[in-house]
């Protein structure tokens, strides 16, 4: 049982490390979620741009959508043919991960050819090559966050023993990876890559916003580049967050020390150090950078 | 039948899609033959509940466009499984009843207590809730075995299918015409999904239907999206570099 | 297996307490939209949107729990809500201090506006915010008392969602056999339409408890209530009916 359960929290936790990286990869190839809104202002502020502007929804609905689709799909297409036995589950997954990467190709397609048709008064016009070279890397990177998501719910239904149904914790999981995603890898992309032209070590100020930086390396920027650039920061630190999440709390089930209220014991004590390592870092930063001005 | 839904009231447009998405469960439950009128006549809940959206999500709520569109659809979905799951016969259309009460409610309490200064408030979010609660039921109907696999699915499908017209054609040049058939091809395009899934998993040949003329409604309504993009748009270019400042 | 009696009444009444508690985790966990740019403090997402996903995370946890009786449920529903807000709130000052360069500083705070400190300091720690704001923005990051404030946020919101799918478990599983899995489902719905209200008090943006919104915490409470005896009613009136 306690082994199962190790399993269980070695697998998730690397699972869910995978799916945090690649989830916040995806967004970032297609701006989305809260960054958005600065790729949407640029035309009004005259600087017409190259980005992928794949508005879907908000991170939480969209990703939840992706994961439930896949493990639905695969979920039925183990009942369709019988099988059984982790090998299958694999593959079905990766077939609803494909089904999931269609839906998404669709989505982000509208939204941006959509979104560029009602930019007329600030004369952003529509260029295919912009839609068409971020597209397949975007889709790529759901792809790979829609599996890891989708085994990662076996995993939690299988080895941890959750009594939910897999597309249930699939919904779960998917919101609440977009809601990581959404906030902690996203700040880098809005804070950092879209301002790179600002010096580093500030907060972009509402002045500023809408003044993205739309040279690249090369020419104009393109959304190509930028999983180039997150990878390097924001996608570990999303990845790391939500591994961190689904390790804990599957590390904290497997001992039984104290009964039913194990994990309820082991879970505090593991804010209360979280805690206080993200008090350390706080102290750490005022002491190192000190006040503005 | 698209383009004149451009110019009709929301509260007409939602009165029709109820008695068409009532009639296409009707359909779908006791005549499974006729799958594919029902697949067509399902799709004005859809644009309804996409339009409601439109209206509410215009006036800038000080909260996203999505959580218009989840929440709605969380009250559309809550009561229609509520209903469903204890009393799966007369439970969707009791679940249609409870959304739109539901949704009157909490519109009322988001006018009155919280006091936002939206005057449709009240109206759109009933019929957002009834809406999605239609188009629900109708998706609940293909998959008589499985229900409580698919149902996660079929709330955050349909979800996505109400926001994103609004969401997807955001900007100062939104007009309702884009936004309408949007809707349309992402409504034919979440039933096409859950129609071919239905094929591996629920009702095979009815799934079949389903997804086959959701396919067709989707090319035909992506093409009509498209010529109004190109009516909108500043200009389409293969390639090219944004003129210098 | 534990054999689980509560009369349908006291089970609703779960439902709305939960309800109502779930609404007001809204208002004490910190979030911002405009956090993506570092440009005012909170988490970087809608406050619906976090409050949602950290309320998932509880369900889920709690779901492990629910043959073991009401009050586990509830603990588990706290700590595994407060566990993904704390490293949420962790991963994001990672991103803020080492990836855009600034110290967490809380907006409201450095204004004098904080609601329980009189000056400029954090409550907790006492450490000055004055000049650790980026000039221009409202502040960026989570300093430690909105980091408490956000633990509290989702140690509420976990426990009502933990009383809200106990008491929709404890409703339903007489009549169903897979009572569970449909409990959660339900339990997430209630959940959402509870965590947008708030969402239009707050107009996308709050510290927590220090900010000068939860003064206005009471239409939440209110709205919650009436929208929560709502679907309460319907589920005990479906429940005992049928």
């Amino acid at each position: 049982m306690v082994e199962t359960l190790l399993a269980g929290a070695a697998f998730g936790g690397a699972l869910a490390f995978l799916a945090g990286v690649f989830e916040n990869e995806e967004s970032d190839a297609g701006s989305a979620s809260n960054p958005n809104s600065q790729v949407q202002l640029a035309p009004q502020i005259g600087h017409i741009h190259r980005y992928y502007n794949k508005a879907i929804s908000g991170e939480p609905p969209q990703n939840a959508l992706w994961a439930t689709v896949a493990a639905t799909t695969a979920l039925l297409l183990l009942d369709f043919f019988d099988a059984t036995g982790s090998g299958s589950i694999v593959i079905a997954s990766a077939a609803g991960a494909v089904v999931a990467m269609l839906l998404q190709c669709a989505y982000g397609s509208f939204a941006h050819i959509s979104r560029t048709a009602s930019m007329k008064n600030f004369k952003q016009p529509l260029y295919w090559d912009a839609l068409l070279v971020p597209l397949p890397l975007s889709m790529a990177y759901l792809f790979l966050s829609a599996f890891t998501m989708t085994l990662l719910s076996f995993v939690i239904h299988h080895l941890m023993g959750n009594p939910f149904p897999v597309p249930l914790i699939a919904m779960f999981i998917g919101f609440t990876l977009g809601a990581i995603g959404s906030s902690t890898g996203d700040v880098f992309y809005g804070a950092e890559r879209l301002y790179q032209q600002y010096i580093f070590g500030s907060g972009i100020a509402i002045s500023k916003q809408g003044d993205i930086d739309i040279r690249g390396e090369y020419g104009h920027r393109n959304s190509v580049d930028t999983p180039y650039f997150t990878l390097r920061f924001g996608g570990p630190i999303t990845g790391l967050t939500f591994g961190m999440l689904i390790f804990l709390d599957a590390l904290s089930r497997t001992l039984h020390f104290a009964g039913s209220w194990t994990f309820v014991l082991i879970a505090t004590m593991m804010i209360c150090l979280l805690f206080g390592i993200t008090t350390y870092i706080e102290w750490y930063a005022r002491k190192r950078y000190g006040p503005y001005g | 039948m698209i383009p004149s839904t451009t110019k009709i009231s929301s509260y007409r447009l939602f009165v029709i899609s109820l008695f068409l998405g009532i009639g296409a469960i009707l359909l779908i439950r006791f005549c499974p033959a006729a799958s594919p009128l029902a697949t067509i006549l399902i799709w004005p809940a859809f644009l309804s509940g996409a339009n409601s959206v439109r209206e509410l999500a215009r006036y800038g709520l000080g909260t996203g466009t999505s959580s218009i569109g989840y929440w709605g659809a969380a009250l559309g979905a809550t009561a229609v499984y509520i209903m469903h799951l204890v009393e799966p016969g007369l439970g969707s259309f009791l679940g249609i009843g409870v959304a739109f009460l539901g949704g009157a409610i909490t519109g009322l309490c988001a006018q009155k207590i919280i006091r936002m200064r939206i005057p449709v408030m009240i109206r759109e979010s009933a019929m957002l809730a009834a809406s999605t609660a239609v188009a629900i039921s109708f998706l609940l109907e293909l998959f008589p075995s499985c229900l409580l696999t698919i149902s996660p699915l079929i709330y955050i499908a349909v979800t996505l299918a109400v926001i994103h017209p609004f969401n997807g054609s955001m900007g100062a040049g939104e007009n309702k015409r884009r936004t309408i058939r949007l809707a349309a091809a992402e409504a034919s395009m979440t039933t096409a999904l859950l129609g071919s899934l239905a094929a591996m998993g629920g009702a095979h040949g009815v799934g079949l239907s389903v997804a086959a003329v959701s396919c067709a409604g989707f090319i035909i309504f992506a093409v009509l999206w498209f010529n109004s993009v190109k009516d909108d748009i500043y200009e389409i270019r293969w390639t090219g570099f944004p003129a210098e400042e | 297996m534990m054999v689980i009696y509560m009369d349908p009444l006291a089970a609703s009444m779960l439902v709305i307490a939960g309800g109502v508690l779930v609404g007001i985790c809204v208002h004490f966990i910190p979030t911002s939209a405009v956090g993506a740019m570092s440009a005012s403090t909170g988490i970087a997402t809608g406050p619906s949107m976090l409050s949602f996903g950290a309320g998932l995370t509880g369900i889920l946890s709690a779901s492990y729990a629910v043959d073991e009786g009401l009050s586990l449920v509830m603990a588990s529903g706290a700590v595994g809500s407060a566990l993904m807000v704390t490293l949420t709130i962790l991963g994001s000052n990672i991103v803020n201090i080492f990836g855009i360069g600034v110290p967490p500083a809380s907006g409201q705070t450095a204004r004098g506006q904080s609601v329980l400190a009189r000056g400029t300091k954090d409550i907790i720690t006492g450490w000055e915010q004055k000049g650790f704001v980026t000039p221009g923005t409202d502040g960026h990051g989570m300093p430690v008392q909105t980091h408490l404030s956000g633990i509290a946020g989702g140690v509420m919101g976990g426990a009502g969602g933990g009383m809200v799918f106990y008491g929709i478990y404890t409703l339903i599983h007489p009549t169903m056999i897979d009572a569970i899995s449909a409990a959660g489902l339900l339990a997430a719905g209630v959940f959402l339409i509870n965590c947008v209200l708030p969402a239009y008090t707050l107009v996308g943006k709050t510290e927590g408890l220090f900010d000068q919104k939860i003064r206005r915490i009471h239409k939440t409470f209110f709205s919650c209530l009436v929208v929560s005896t709502f679907f309460a009613l319907v589920l005990y009136t479906v429940v005992v009916l049928f």
